[in-house]
Order: structure tokens, then sequence, then C-alpha cells
């Protein structure tokens, strides 16, 4: 989001948080109407699984809404947010590892909504969309943090360390670990000898 | 003249473009000379582009749906229906954490109580209890994210469907988590003097004065919790047909004067069940 959007976005924030600390019920459905698009997607990108994520954002706005009253950063509604979803979702993850560790491709699409909208469909080739899943959900909890709030919320660094309450510095190596993990998880795939690894794949990257 | 391990730790940003140009310039000095770091940024170049980054649109009706439920959840309780959970004690459980949870909640919407406070964002200078959040573990003002079980809103009806969580897993978590509360209130209470932003001094003189009106007035009893009927009213001053009970009747009682903003505190201190909470700061004060 440019600047200007989020210095907008900030100021509605704090007016939709006070007009509710002051007894208006509809600025909290106007909050939610804001902010639950994003929380959703972050959710989904934690756990890849759309009823699970549809259940954590539930969770987050109820959470949200006991908090209100006594909220005294409203300039950072969506990080306060993205923090108490990432918080929900990892330890989602984290009860749920035993039951659906290894998934079958059959089970993966069932668990997508009624359009399957996973993502990696757009890659034709089974396998590696496979490996692609597996890399990602095989990331550790503070680096799947810092490469799900980069690659699918576009968040700046500054912004991603706000929300996970570390430096710039520490955001960077995270980086720098969760691009090391996918280099090695896909490694049959990037292999940077092969001038055109497979050619195939990456014009059907465009579908 | 940076090594192949410091700019290794720079290569994830720059994939993405997020260093400074002097960061950048360093990166593509390296990469000139050294093979084996020119390499290792391309492969990681092209593992951030296979993973797609579209995410799934959440349809209106989902979305409608989310609202509904939060708000459903967050009715006042005179209005929800009976409890769907079939063993009972998880129910009494369930009930008994809201009911703690809500009574803070109420205290806290009173406004200037010194009930400990909710979950702390980073930015507010509060005074910080130890143990910040009596929700649960979600101590979103903890740099530590990755640590601490689950959530402790249960909430005995209008329940998200669980996609993970088992009936005795959760059990488990919600007697934890009420005796967890019960512990962090009695150490919170001497350390959480103000209620309200930034404003202590206020907090600690109302404290203060209020406990001189009621110390004589208090029953001595060990009972942490506040009674069903005076302290659950509702998560929200602005539903429908909301009449607050304690402010009504004890707004009676103290016709206070120069009471502005510490009306509330004090009318709702008058009434023996709200003031169960401060019982547990009166002790603690010399």
């Amino acid at each position: 989001m440019p600047g200007e959007d989020r210095a907008l976005q900030t100021a509605e924030d704090e007016l939709l948080v006070a007009r509710f600390q002051a007894g208006d019920a509809e600025a909290f459905s106007r909050l939610m109407a804001i902010h639950t698009d994003q929380v959703f997607g972050l959710a989904w990108s934690v756990l890849h699984d759309r009823e699970a994520a549809l259940d954590a954002t539930q969770e987050v706005f109820i959470k949200l809404y006991v908090a209100l009253p006594r909220f005294g950063g409203a300039a950072n509604l969506p990080a306060w947010l993205y923090r108490v979803c990432l918080n929900h979702c990892i330890d989602v993850k984290r009860r749920s590892r035993g039951v659906n560790a290894e998934l079958t491709e059959e089970e993966w699409e069932r668990l997508q909504g009624p359009d399957h909208e996973d993502p990696c469909r757009s890659v034709q080739n089974a396998e590696l969309r496979d490996a692609i899943r597996r890399a990602v959900d095989g990331l550790p909890p503070r680096q799947r943090m810092a490469f799900v709030l980069r690659h699918y919320q576009f968040m700046s660094l500054k912004e991603v360390a706000d929300v996970m309450g570390c430096t710039v510095g520490a955001i960077k190596s995270h980086l720098a670990r969760a691009t090391a993990h996918l280099r090695d998880s896909l490694s049959d795939y990037v292999d940077p000898a092969v001038e055109e690894v497979d050619k195939n794949v990456w014009m059907r990257q465009d579908s | 003249m940076f090594g192949c391990g410091r700019i290794a730790d720079l290569l994830g940003a720059y994939v993405y473009g997020d260093l400074t140009s002097e960061e950048m310039r360093k990166v593509e000095q390296h990469t000139e000379s050294c093979a084996a770091c020119a390499r290792d940024l391309k492969s990681r170049e092209r593992a951030v582009a296979l993973v797609p980054n579209e995410l799934p649109k959440l349809s209106d009706e989902e979305k409608q749906r989310i609202m509904w439920t939060v708000s459903g959840a967050v009715r006042p309780r005179e209005q929800r229906e009976a409890p769907r959970i079939s063993v009972w004690s998880l129910a009494k459980a369930a009930a008994v954490t809201v009911i703690v949870v809500v009574a803070f909640v109420t205290g806290a919407n009173y406004g200037q109580r010194s009930v400990e406070p909710k979950v702390i964002v980073k930015e507010v200078p509060q005074q910080q209890a130890p143990a910040q959040t009596q929700l649960g573990p979600e101590n979103t003002a903890d740099p530590e994210l990755d640590s601490g079980p689950a959530e402790t809103i249960d909430k005995p009806v209008a329940v998200p469907r669980r996609t993970i969580a088992s009936d005795s897993f959760r059990r488990d978590r919600l007697r934890e988590t009420y005796r967890r509360n019960r512990a962090r209130r009695n150490t919170v209470r001497e350390n959480a003097p103000a209620i309200d932003g930034a404003d202590t001094s206020t907090g600690q003189d109302a404290s203060t004065e209020r406990d001189a009106l009621l110390r004589p007035d208090f029953p001595s009893s060990g009972v942490n919790l506040p009674s069903l009927e005076s302290s659950f009213p509702s998560l929200g001053p602005s539903f429908p047909n909301w009449k607050d009970p304690i402010k009504q009747s004890s707004e009676k009682l103290l016709a206070a004067p120069g009471s502005d903003a510490q009306t509330p505190n004090q009318s709702v201190s008058e009434q023996p069940d709200a003031e169960q909470p401060e019982q547990i700061q009166a002790p603690e004060k010399p």
C-alpha cells in the first residue's frame, strides 16, 4: 500500500476505534469490512486450508472485539491484527501437525474451497506443485512468518519487522534463510547450471 | 570486503528488492567476482519465482458469514441460546472462563478501574503487568511470537466450526486457562494502577479515593469470581435494549459531587458483586 493510502487508512482506523470505544457498535462492523480480506489472506497463506483460514479469521476478530475497548494503538491496527492472526495460525498448525502432516493430492483438493482456489494450480507439473507446497510448508515458524508477510502480503521490511516485533536486520536474515530453504527444497527445479531448466515449467507459470 | 557468509545473509532481501542501495552495491560487487554466490543468488531467485503469490479471494458470502459469526459470538448473554455442548463439565468450565473474561471486559468498559490490562499494543505506554493478558497467551506485545498454547476465548455457543482441536483437548485448555487466569489476577492487581492511556496519577488517586470510601463496606470473602448477574451485562455498550443495571442503580446511590469521569467507577464499586475485583486490591494497599 503506498504511503498516502496507508495514512488515510490509519486515520480511518483511528476514527472507527474511537467511535467504537465511545459506544458505536457499527464502527466494529466497518472495521471488519475493511480488514477481513487481508486477515483471511494471511491466515490462508499460513494454513493453506480455506475452512481453517475462515475459522482463524473469526477468532482474530473476536479477539479484536474483546480487546478494542482498551485499545490504545489504533495507528497500528493492521499490525495488531496480523500479529494475532499469525500467532493463532502458527499455533493451529502446530496442533494439527500430527493430524494432517502428509496430505495426498486428493485430500489437498478436498481441503480447498468449492472453486478449488489453490494458487499452485497454475503450476501444471504435479510434482513441482507438490514440491512447492512442501517447500513452503516446511519453513520454520519465524521464517515462514517473514516469508508469508513479504511474499504474499507485499509488506515492506519495516512493516514486517513491526508485526513480528524484531529489527529489519533480523527480517533480512529470516528472508535469507527462508529463500535458502526454498532453494534447497526445490533444488531439482532451480539448478542455475541448467540454462533453460524446463522451459515448459516457466511458461506455464503464466497461465 | 564482504565475505560469502555476510553476503548470503543479504541475498534473501536482495531477491525481493528490499536492500538499501549500499547493500545492493555490495552484493553486486561480490557476485561479480564470486561464482558460488552468483549461483546461489540465481537459484534463490528462481525458487522464489516458482512460488505463486496469489491468494484466494474471500467471497461475499464467506465474508458475511464471518461477520455474522463474530457478532453472534459476542452478543449479550441474555440473548444467547442454551449451550449446545454435551459434556456438562466442559460447559461449566467454558461458562466460567467466559464469565471471568467478560468480568474484566466489563470492568475495563467502565473505563477507569484498576483492572489488569488487556492485550497490550506495544506503542502505548501503559503499565505492564508481568502477565500481560488474561485472554490467554496471545501476548501481542511479546516479541516471541511463536510461543504459547491456545487461545482462551471459548464460547459455549455459536462456536465456529473447529477443524483441528478435539473436545478433550479444549477441555484441558480451558481448565488450564482458568487456573492461570486466577493466578494472574492475583499477581497483576498490585501492578496495575492506571487505566487511561497516560494518566497514571489520576488513576491512583481515584482508586485510593474509592478504597477510602469502600473499604469499611467490603464483605470479606475469598471468592474471586464476580457473580453472574451484575458483572455480565454484555461486551458492548451499544446493543439495543441494553440497560446497564449497575450504572443505573448506582448513579442513584452515589449522587457524588464532582464525580465526572470517576462516577462510573464509584458507582460500579458500590455494588458488592462488582466489587469483587476491588477486594483483591484492597489487601495490598498499605
